[in-house]
Protein backbone atom coordinates (compact mmCIF):
# COMPACT_ATOMS: atom_id res chain seq x y z
CA UNK A 1 0.00 0.00 0.00
CA UNK A 2 2.68 2.35 0.61
CA UNK A 3 4.08 2.41 -2.68
CA UNK A 4 0.94 2.95 -4.38
CA UNK A 5 0.16 5.77 -2.27
CA UNK A 6 3.60 7.47 -3.04
CA UNK A 7 2.59 6.83 -6.34
CA UNK A 8 -0.50 8.52 -6.53
CA UNK A 9 1.37 11.56 -4.84
CA UNK A 10 4.07 11.71 -6.82
CA UNK A 11 1.65 11.78 -9.95
CA UNK A 12 -0.86 14.40 -8.18
CA UNK A 13 2.71 16.43 -7.71
CA UNK A 14 3.61 16.05 -11.86
CA UNK A 15 0.22 16.92 -12.66
CA UNK A 16 0.62 20.21 -10.48
CA UNK A 17 3.88 20.90 -11.31
CA UNK A 18 4.73 20.25 -7.54
CA UNK A 19 8.39 18.60 -8.72
CA UNK A 20 8.83 21.04 -11.42
CA UNK A 21 11.70 23.46 -11.20
CA UNK A 22 10.05 26.59 -9.68
CA UNK A 23 8.18 24.70 -6.97
CA UNK A 24 10.82 21.15 -6.47
CA UNK A 25 12.19 22.82 -3.86
CA UNK A 26 9.10 23.41 -1.81
CA UNK A 27 8.44 19.35 -2.49
CA UNK A 28 11.73 18.79 -0.77
CA UNK A 29 11.23 21.03 2.39
CA UNK A 30 7.89 19.82 3.03
CA UNK A 31 9.15 15.68 2.55
CA UNK A 32 12.66 16.51 4.12
CA UNK A 33 10.70 18.33 7.19
CA UNK A 34 7.96 16.53 7.31
CA UNK A 35 10.27 12.74 6.95
CA UNK A 36 12.17 14.39 10.16
CA UNK A 37 8.77 14.95 12.40
CA UNK A 38 7.65 11.48 11.12
CA UNK A 39 10.85 9.51 12.05
CA UNK A 40 11.21 11.62 15.08
CA UNK A 41 7.33 10.60 16.22
CA UNK A 42 8.79 7.27 15.42
CA UNK A 43 11.84 7.28 17.33
CA UNK A 44 10.39 8.78 20.53
CA UNK A 45 9.12 5.81 21.86
CA UNK A 46 12.59 4.08 21.01
CA UNK A 47 13.93 7.34 22.63
CA UNK A 48 12.51 7.16 25.58
CA UNK A 49 12.42 3.72 25.85
CA UNK A 50 16.21 4.10 25.62
CA UNK A 51 16.42 7.12 28.03
CA UNK A 52 14.07 4.80 30.42
CA UNK A 53 16.67 1.72 29.69
CA UNK A 54 19.46 4.34 30.68
CA UNK A 55 17.68 5.73 34.03
CA UNK A 56 17.20 2.02 35.08
CA UNK A 57 20.46 1.43 34.31
CA UNK A 58 22.10 4.30 36.20
CA UNK A 59 19.50 3.47 38.87
CA UNK A 60 20.33 -0.44 38.51
CA UNK A 61 24.20 0.28 39.16
CA UNK A 62 23.46 2.76 41.82
CA UNK A 63 21.45 -0.07 43.60
CA UNK A 64 24.28 -2.33 42.75
CA UNK A 65 27.13 -0.24 44.46
CA UNK A 66 24.43 0.60 47.24
CA UNK A 67 24.14 -3.42 48.04
CA UNK A 68 27.55 -3.98 47.43
CA UNK A 69 28.21 -1.23 50.30
CA UNK A 70 25.27 -2.82 52.19
CA UNK A 71 26.61 -6.22 51.44
CA UNK A 72 30.47 -4.89 53.13
CA UNK A 73 28.94 -3.65 55.73
CA UNK A 74 26.62 -6.23 56.59
CA UNK A 75 29.78 -8.68 55.97
CA UNK A 76 31.44 -6.63 58.76
CA UNK A 77 28.75 -6.50 60.90
CA UNK A 78 28.90 -10.36 60.51
CA UNK A 79 32.08 -10.66 61.73
CA UNK A 80 31.45 -8.08 64.53
CA UNK A 81 28.51 -10.17 65.27
CA UNK A 82 30.35 -13.19 65.53
CA UNK A 83 33.31 -11.96 67.86
CA UNK A 84 30.57 -10.45 69.61
CA UNK A 85 29.18 -14.09 69.91
CA UNK A 86 32.29 -15.74 70.44
CA UNK A 87 32.83 -12.86 73.25
CA UNK A 88 29.10 -13.52 74.55
CA UNK A 89 29.73 -17.33 74.89
CA UNK A 90 33.15 -17.00 76.95
CA UNK A 91 31.44 -14.36 78.98
CA UNK A 92 28.84 -16.97 79.43
CA UNK A 93 31.11 -20.05 79.94
CA UNK A 94 32.64 -17.38 82.52
CA UNK A 95 29.50 -16.59 83.89
CA UNK A 96 28.24 -20.60 84.45
CA UNK A 97 31.51 -21.20 85.71
CA UNK A 98 31.16 -18.05 88.22
CA UNK A 99 27.69 -19.32 89.08
CA UNK A 100 28.58 -23.12 89.77
CA UNK A 101 31.24 -21.69 91.99
CA UNK A 102 29.02 -19.64 93.37
CA UNK A 103 26.37 -22.25 93.79
CA UNK A 104 29.15 -24.51 95.63
CA UNK A 105 29.90 -21.41 97.71
CA UNK A 106 26.18 -21.25 98.59
CA UNK A 107 26.02 -25.08 99.33
CA UNK A 108 29.06 -24.76 101.26
CA UNK A 109 27.58 -21.46 103.43
CA UNK A 110 24.52 -23.82 103.77
CA UNK A 111 26.08 -26.50 104.95
CA UNK A 112 28.33 -24.04 107.03
CA UNK A 113 25.56 -22.30 108.26
CA UNK A 114 23.65 -25.45 108.82
CA UNK A 115 26.55 -27.06 111.38
CA UNK A 116 26.88 -22.76 112.87
CA UNK A 117 23.41 -23.60 113.87
CA UNK A 118 23.46 -27.47 115.17
CA UNK A 119 26.60 -26.16 117.30
CA UNK A 120 24.67 -22.93 118.12
CA UNK A 121 21.88 -25.34 119.24
CA UNK A 122 24.42 -27.65 121.02
CA UNK A 123 26.13 -24.48 122.62
CA UNK A 124 22.57 -23.34 123.92
CA UNK A 125 21.61 -26.87 124.75
CA UNK A 126 25.35 -26.87 127.20
CA UNK A 127 24.64 -23.87 128.47
CA UNK A 128 21.22 -24.62 129.40
CA UNK A 129 23.32 -28.11 131.01
CA UNK A 130 25.49 -25.41 132.30
CA UNK A 131 22.89 -22.86 133.85
CA UNK A 132 21.06 -26.28 135.02
CA UNK A 133 24.15 -27.44 137.00
CA UNK A 134 25.18 -24.15 138.18
CA UNK A 135 21.54 -23.49 139.74
CA UNK A 136 21.93 -27.10 141.14
CA UNK A 137 25.61 -26.26 142.75
CA UNK A 138 23.97 -23.05 143.94
CA UNK A 139 21.49 -25.04 145.73
CA UNK A 140 23.74 -27.44 146.91
CA UNK A 141 26.34 -24.70 148.25
CA UNK A 142 23.44 -23.24 150.02
CA UNK A 143 22.19 -26.24 151.90
CA UNK A 144 25.40 -26.92 152.04
CA UNK A 145 26.17 -23.63 153.52
CA UNK A 146 23.22 -23.96 155.77
CA UNK A 147 24.46 -27.12 157.15
CA UNK A 148 27.82 -25.36 157.97
CA UNK A 149 25.73 -22.50 159.72
CA UNK A 150 23.89 -24.81 161.48
CA UNK A 151 26.90 -26.91 162.46
CA UNK A 152 29.25 -24.28 163.26
CA UNK A 153 26.16 -22.97 165.44
CA UNK A 154 25.73 -26.38 167.19
CA UNK A 155 29.51 -25.78 167.86
CA UNK A 156 29.04 -22.87 168.58
CA UNK A 157 26.26 -23.83 171.44
CA UNK A 158 28.20 -27.22 172.36
CA UNK A 159 31.60 -24.90 173.09
CA UNK A 160 29.21 -22.30 174.93
CA UNK A 161 27.74 -25.68 176.84
CA UNK A 162 30.93 -27.05 177.38
CA UNK A 163 32.33 -23.73 179.42
CA UNK A 164 29.23 -23.29 181.12
CA UNK A 165 30.21 -27.12 182.89
CA UNK A 166 31.81 -26.64 186.42
CA UNK A 167 35.01 -27.81 186.96
CA UNK A 168 34.75 -31.08 188.38
CA UNK A 169 32.87 -31.91 185.19
CA UNK A 170 35.69 -31.42 183.29
CA UNK A 171 35.43 -35.34 182.29
CA UNK A 172 31.92 -34.45 180.69
CA UNK A 173 33.39 -31.39 179.04
CA UNK A 174 36.26 -33.42 177.50
CA UNK A 175 34.08 -35.63 175.99
CA UNK A 176 31.78 -33.23 174.44
CA UNK A 177 34.36 -31.37 173.51
CA UNK A 178 35.97 -34.60 172.12
CA UNK A 179 32.08 -35.44 170.46
CA UNK A 180 32.55 -32.00 169.06
CA UNK A 181 35.77 -32.34 167.53
CA UNK A 182 34.51 -36.05 166.15
CA UNK A 183 31.18 -34.23 164.38
CA UNK A 184 33.17 -31.81 162.70
CA UNK A 185 35.80 -33.74 161.34
CA UNK A 186 32.95 -35.81 160.00
CA UNK A 187 31.55 -32.94 158.67
CA UNK A 188 34.47 -31.90 156.73
CA UNK A 189 36.19 -35.39 156.16
CA UNK B 1 -36.25 33.37 13.22
CA UNK B 2 -32.83 31.09 14.19
CA UNK B 3 -33.22 27.22 13.80
CA UNK B 4 -31.23 25.03 15.93
CA UNK B 5 -30.00 21.92 14.16
CA UNK B 6 -29.16 19.10 15.86
CA UNK B 7 -27.48 16.35 14.30
CA UNK B 8 -27.95 13.03 16.44
CA UNK B 9 -27.21 9.51 16.22
CA UNK B 10 -28.93 7.67 19.05
CA UNK B 11 -28.18 10.11 21.55
CA UNK B 12 -31.68 10.26 22.72
CA UNK B 13 -30.36 10.69 26.30
CA UNK B 14 -27.98 13.59 25.85
CA UNK B 15 -31.03 15.20 23.90
CA UNK B 16 -33.06 14.78 26.96
CA UNK B 17 -30.22 15.84 29.07
CA UNK B 18 -29.13 19.20 26.81
CA UNK B 19 -32.22 20.21 24.73
CA UNK B 20 -34.38 22.09 27.63
CA UNK B 21 -31.40 24.36 27.70
CA UNK B 22 -31.11 25.32 23.91
CA UNK B 23 -34.73 25.87 23.87
CA UNK B 24 -34.25 28.26 26.84
CA UNK B 25 -31.22 30.07 25.36
CA UNK B 26 -33.11 30.07 22.01
CA UNK B 27 -35.99 31.45 23.93
CA UNK B 28 -33.61 34.09 25.58
CA UNK B 29 -32.34 35.87 22.39
CA UNK B 30 -35.72 37.68 21.86
CA UNK B 31 -37.11 36.41 18.28
CA UNK B 32 -38.47 32.93 16.91
CA UNK B 33 -36.90 29.85 16.80
CA UNK B 34 -37.01 25.95 16.02
CA UNK B 35 -35.04 23.36 16.93
CA UNK B 36 -34.58 20.49 14.41
CA UNK B 37 -33.08 17.24 15.64
CA UNK B 38 -31.80 15.17 12.49
CA UNK B 39 -31.98 12.00 13.12
CA UNK B 40 -28.51 10.33 11.21
CA UNK B 41 -30.37 6.67 11.07
CA UNK B 42 -30.34 5.69 14.45
CA UNK B 43 -34.40 6.10 14.56
CA UNK B 44 -36.26 5.25 17.93
CA UNK B 45 -36.26 8.94 19.14
CA UNK B 46 -39.99 8.99 20.81
CA UNK B 47 -41.08 12.09 22.19
CA UNK B 48 -38.46 14.76 22.43
CA UNK B 49 -38.72 17.46 25.57
CA UNK B 50 -39.49 20.76 23.78
CA UNK B 51 -40.77 21.49 20.54
CA UNK B 52 -38.21 19.86 18.64
CA UNK B 53 -38.68 18.72 15.32
CA UNK B 54 -37.24 15.47 13.85
CA UNK B 55 -35.86 15.16 10.35
CA UNK B 56 -34.81 11.35 9.91
CA UNK B 57 -31.94 9.94 7.79
CA UNK B 58 -32.97 6.85 6.57
CA UNK B 59 -29.11 5.76 7.08
CA UNK B 60 -26.60 6.84 8.89
CA UNK B 61 -24.37 9.21 6.77
CA UNK B 62 -22.58 11.32 9.29
CA UNK B 63 -22.04 14.45 11.06
CA UNK B 64 -21.84 16.61 7.81
CA UNK B 65 -24.07 15.25 5.82
CA UNK B 66 -26.68 15.53 8.44
CA UNK B 67 -26.32 18.76 9.79
CA UNK B 68 -26.58 19.46 5.80
CA UNK B 69 -29.91 18.27 5.78
CA UNK B 70 -31.24 20.04 8.81
CA UNK B 71 -30.06 22.97 6.91
CA UNK B 72 -32.21 22.16 4.21
CA UNK B 73 -35.11 21.65 6.55
CA UNK B 74 -34.74 24.36 8.46
CA UNK B 75 -36.49 27.60 8.31
CA UNK B 76 -34.89 30.55 10.04
CA UNK B 77 -32.47 32.91 8.99
CA UNK B 78 -30.06 32.15 11.20
CA UNK B 79 -28.58 28.29 12.17
CA UNK B 80 -27.44 27.41 15.39
CA UNK B 81 -25.33 24.21 14.25
CA UNK B 82 -25.35 21.96 17.76
CA UNK B 83 -24.15 18.63 18.92
CA UNK B 84 -26.11 16.70 20.93
CA UNK B 85 -24.02 17.05 23.81
CA UNK B 86 -24.07 20.37 24.07
CA UNK B 87 -24.94 22.07 26.94
CA UNK B 88 -25.83 26.14 26.24
CA UNK B 89 -26.02 29.09 29.02
CA UNK B 90 -29.28 31.07 28.63
CA UNK B 91 -27.35 33.83 27.17
CA UNK B 92 -25.19 31.78 24.61
CA UNK B 93 -27.43 31.96 21.85
CA UNK B 94 -27.88 35.80 22.55
CA UNK B 95 -24.44 36.43 22.60
CA UNK B 96 -23.85 35.33 19.51
CA UNK B 97 -26.93 36.61 17.62
CA UNK B 98 -25.41 39.94 18.69
CA UNK B 99 -22.79 39.44 16.36
CA UNK B 100 -24.86 39.72 13.61
CA UNK B 101 -25.85 40.88 11.27
CA UNK B 102 -22.43 41.32 9.54
CA UNK B 103 -21.42 40.93 5.94
CA UNK B 104 -18.06 40.04 6.63
CA UNK B 105 -19.24 37.90 8.97
CA UNK B 106 -19.88 33.85 8.30
CA UNK B 107 -20.03 32.29 11.80
CA UNK B 108 -19.68 33.29 15.82
CA UNK B 109 -18.52 30.29 18.02
CA UNK B 110 -18.93 30.93 21.51
CA UNK B 111 -15.94 29.74 24.52
CA UNK B 112 -16.68 26.07 24.75
CA UNK B 113 -15.90 24.25 27.69
CA UNK B 114 -14.66 21.06 27.18
CA UNK B 115 -12.15 18.31 28.24
CA UNK B 116 -10.93 17.64 24.67
CA UNK B 117 -9.50 21.42 24.77
CA UNK B 118 -5.83 21.63 26.31
CA UNK B 119 -6.48 25.08 26.94
CA UNK B 120 -10.04 24.27 28.37
CA UNK B 121 -11.81 26.40 25.22
CA UNK B 122 -12.60 24.19 22.18
CA UNK B 123 -13.83 27.79 20.09
CA UNK B 124 -10.74 29.44 19.42
CA UNK B 125 -8.56 27.96 16.71
CA UNK B 126 -5.84 29.13 14.67
CA UNK B 127 -3.57 27.92 11.75
CA UNK B 128 0.07 27.37 10.91
CA UNK B 129 2.33 26.24 8.03
CA UNK B 130 4.95 23.58 9.66
CA UNK B 131 7.00 21.46 7.90
CA UNK B 132 4.33 21.46 4.75
CA UNK B 133 1.70 21.40 6.83
CA UNK B 134 -1.62 23.18 8.16
CA UNK B 135 -1.40 22.70 12.21
CA UNK B 136 -4.07 24.36 14.16
CA UNK B 137 -4.12 25.00 17.36
CA UNK B 138 -5.99 26.15 20.27
CA UNK B 139 -6.29 30.10 21.04
CA UNK B 140 -7.99 31.56 24.24
CA UNK B 141 -8.85 34.89 24.25
CA UNK B 142 -10.63 37.40 26.51
CA UNK B 143 -12.44 39.59 23.65
CA UNK B 144 -14.18 38.27 20.43
CA UNK B 145 -11.28 37.64 17.75
CA UNK B 146 -11.33 35.74 14.65
CA UNK B 147 -10.59 32.12 14.53
CA UNK B 148 -9.70 29.59 11.55
CA UNK B 149 -13.17 27.50 11.78
CA UNK B 150 -16.55 27.45 13.27
CA UNK B 151 -15.84 23.98 15.45
CA UNK B 152 -18.94 22.06 14.64
CA UNK B 153 -20.02 21.19 18.24
CA UNK B 154 -21.63 25.00 18.24
CA UNK B 155 -21.78 27.91 16.42
CA UNK B 156 -24.32 30.41 15.16
CA UNK B 157 -24.18 31.12 11.32
CA UNK B 158 -26.62 32.72 8.56
CA UNK B 159 -28.18 29.89 6.53
CA UNK B 160 -27.64 31.72 3.50
CA UNK B 161 -24.24 31.76 3.93
CA UNK B 162 -24.30 28.44 5.34
CA UNK B 163 -26.37 27.27 1.93
CA UNK B 164 -23.92 29.49 -0.27
CA UNK B 165 -20.79 28.20 0.94
CA UNK B 166 -22.59 24.67 -0.08
CA UNK B 167 -22.61 23.30 3.40
CA UNK B 168 -20.29 21.38 4.91
CA UNK B 169 -18.47 19.07 2.19
CA UNK B 170 -19.72 15.77 1.95
CA UNK B 171 -16.36 14.24 1.03
CA UNK B 172 -15.33 14.48 4.87
CA UNK B 173 -17.96 12.29 5.96
CA UNK B 174 -18.94 10.60 8.58
CA UNK B 175 -16.75 13.06 10.64
CA UNK B 176 -13.80 15.12 11.50
CA UNK B 177 -12.33 18.34 9.59
CA UNK B 178 -15.58 19.52 7.78
CA UNK B 179 -16.04 22.00 10.13
CA UNK B 180 -12.24 22.95 9.49
CA UNK B 181 -12.82 23.10 5.43
CA UNK B 182 -16.08 24.79 5.84
CA UNK B 183 -14.38 27.74 7.76
CA UNK B 184 -11.47 27.85 5.74
CA UNK B 185 -14.12 27.68 2.33
CA UNK B 186 -15.22 30.97 4.56
CA UNK B 187 -12.49 32.93 4.85
CA UNK B 188 -11.34 31.76 1.72
CA UNK B 189 -14.29 34.04 0.53
CA UNK B 190 -13.54 36.94 2.92
CA UNK B 191 -16.09 35.29 5.52
CA UNK B 192 -14.97 35.90 8.88
CA UNK B 193 -15.34 33.59 11.53
CA UNK B 194 -15.42 35.17 15.19
CA UNK B 195 -14.59 33.20 18.70
CA UNK B 196 -17.20 35.19 21.04
CA UNK B 197 -15.75 34.48 24.32
CA UNK B 198 -18.77 36.08 26.08
CA UNK B 199 -20.98 33.17 24.80
CA UNK B 200 -20.34 30.32 26.29
CA UNK B 201 -21.38 26.46 26.15
CA UNK B 202 -20.13 23.12 27.68
CA UNK B 203 -18.91 19.86 25.45
CA UNK B 204 -19.28 16.29 27.23
CA UNK B 205 -16.50 15.70 24.34
CA UNK B 206 -17.19 13.77 21.13
CA UNK B 207 -19.17 11.46 23.02
CA UNK B 208 -21.05 9.83 19.86
CA UNK B 209 -18.09 9.09 18.06
CA UNK B 210 -16.52 7.82 21.41
CA UNK B 211 -19.52 5.16 21.50
CA UNK B 212 -19.83 4.41 18.44
CA UNK B 213 -16.39 4.50 16.32
CA UNK B 214 -13.44 2.48 17.46
CA UNK B 215 -10.04 4.44 18.29
CA UNK B 216 -8.50 3.07 14.76
CA UNK B 217 -11.60 3.66 12.69
CA UNK B 218 -10.86 7.73 13.92
CA UNK B 219 -7.56 7.67 13.36
CA UNK B 220 -7.82 6.81 10.06
CA UNK B 221 -10.74 8.77 9.46
CA UNK B 222 -9.30 12.18 10.94
CA UNK B 223 -5.80 11.27 8.96
CA UNK B 224 -8.34 11.06 5.85
CA UNK B 225 -9.81 13.99 5.97
CA UNK B 226 -6.60 16.09 7.12
CA UNK B 227 -4.96 14.89 4.20
CA UNK B 228 -8.38 16.15 2.29
CA UNK B 229 -8.50 19.43 3.79
CA UNK B 230 -5.32 20.38 2.13
CA UNK B 231 -5.80 18.84 -1.14
CA UNK B 232 -9.03 20.55 -1.50
CA UNK B 233 -8.66 23.77 -0.21
CA UNK B 234 -4.75 24.64 0.00
CA UNK B 235 -3.69 27.26 -2.85
CA UNK B 236 -0.65 28.45 -3.01
CA UNK B 237 1.45 26.19 -5.29
CA UNK B 238 4.59 26.42 -2.82
CA UNK B 239 2.05 25.43 0.34
CA UNK B 240 0.63 22.52 -2.21
CA UNK B 241 3.81 21.35 -3.36
CA UNK B 242 5.07 21.39 -0.32
CA UNK B 243 1.73 19.94 1.59
CA UNK B 244 2.22 17.07 -1.41
CA UNK B 245 6.28 15.95 -0.38
CA UNK B 246 4.58 16.07 3.04
CA UNK B 247 2.32 13.31 2.08
CA UNK B 248 5.25 12.10 0.21
CA UNK B 249 7.32 11.64 3.63
CA UNK B 250 3.95 9.78 5.20
CA UNK B 251 4.01 7.28 2.98
CA UNK B 252 7.48 6.96 2.77
CA UNK B 253 7.74 6.85 6.90
CA UNK B 254 4.95 6.36 8.54
CA UNK B 255 4.36 3.29 10.32
CA UNK B 256 0.71 3.42 11.26
CA UNK B 257 -1.40 1.74 8.67
CA UNK B 258 -4.28 3.41 9.76
CA UNK B 259 -2.92 6.11 8.72
CA UNK B 260 -1.18 5.22 5.29
CA UNK B 261 -4.93 3.80 4.73
CA UNK B 262 -6.70 7.17 5.30
CA UNK B 263 -3.94 8.65 3.46
CA UNK B 264 -4.59 6.43 0.43
CA UNK B 265 -8.30 6.88 0.76
CA UNK B 266 -8.16 10.69 0.77
CA UNK B 267 -6.26 10.82 -2.84
CA UNK B 268 -9.03 8.41 -3.70
CA UNK B 269 -11.78 10.60 -2.53
CA UNK B 270 -9.96 13.65 -4.07
CA UNK B 271 -9.48 12.35 -7.69
CA UNK B 272 -13.03 10.77 -7.31
CA UNK B 273 -14.44 14.07 -6.91
CA UNK B 274 -12.34 17.36 -7.97
CA UNK B 275 -12.49 20.10 -5.84
CA UNK B 276 -12.55 23.54 -8.00
CA UNK B 277 -10.61 25.75 -5.81
CA UNK B 278 -11.59 29.79 -6.84
CA UNK B 279 -9.98 33.08 -6.68
CA UNK B 280 -9.31 34.62 -3.45
CA UNK B 281 -6.95 35.59 -0.84
CA UNK B 282 -3.41 33.05 -0.23
CA UNK B 283 -3.40 30.46 2.46
CA UNK B 284 -0.97 33.06 4.12
CA UNK B 285 -3.15 35.37 3.90
CA UNK B 286 -5.93 33.54 5.21
CA UNK B 287 -4.04 32.68 7.96
CA UNK B 288 -3.15 36.19 8.47
CA UNK B 289 -6.10 37.52 8.55
CA UNK B 290 -7.19 34.24 10.98
CA UNK B 291 -4.34 35.60 13.14
CA UNK B 292 -5.05 39.35 13.37
CA UNK B 293 -6.78 41.15 16.33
Amino acid sequence: MPRDVLEEILSAALHEKAIAPDSVADFAAGLRDRARLILEERLRPLQDRVDTLEKENAWRAASIESLTDENARVLDENRRVKDENERVKDENARVREEHARLMDEARRLKDESRALQDECRRLKEEMEGVRAEWRTSVAAHDRLLAHHRSVVRGAADSLLDASALPFWKRGQARARLADLAAALRRDTA
Amino acid sequence: MISAVVPTWGGRARLERNLGGVAASLEAAGEGWEIVVVDDGGGALGDLPGPARVVALPENRGYGPAVNAGAAAAQGEYLLVLNDDVRLETETVAALRARFPDPTLFAAVPSIRSPLAVCGDEGGKAGSFEAGLMEIREVTAEAAHPTLYPVGCCFLCPRAAFLDLGGYDDAFAPFFFEDVDLGYRAWARGLRTLHVPEAACDHEGSATLTERRTLDERERVSFRNRVLFHLRNLRDPERRAASLGAWAAFALFEARPERLEGLAQAFARDAAAPHRRGRGPSDAAILDRVASR
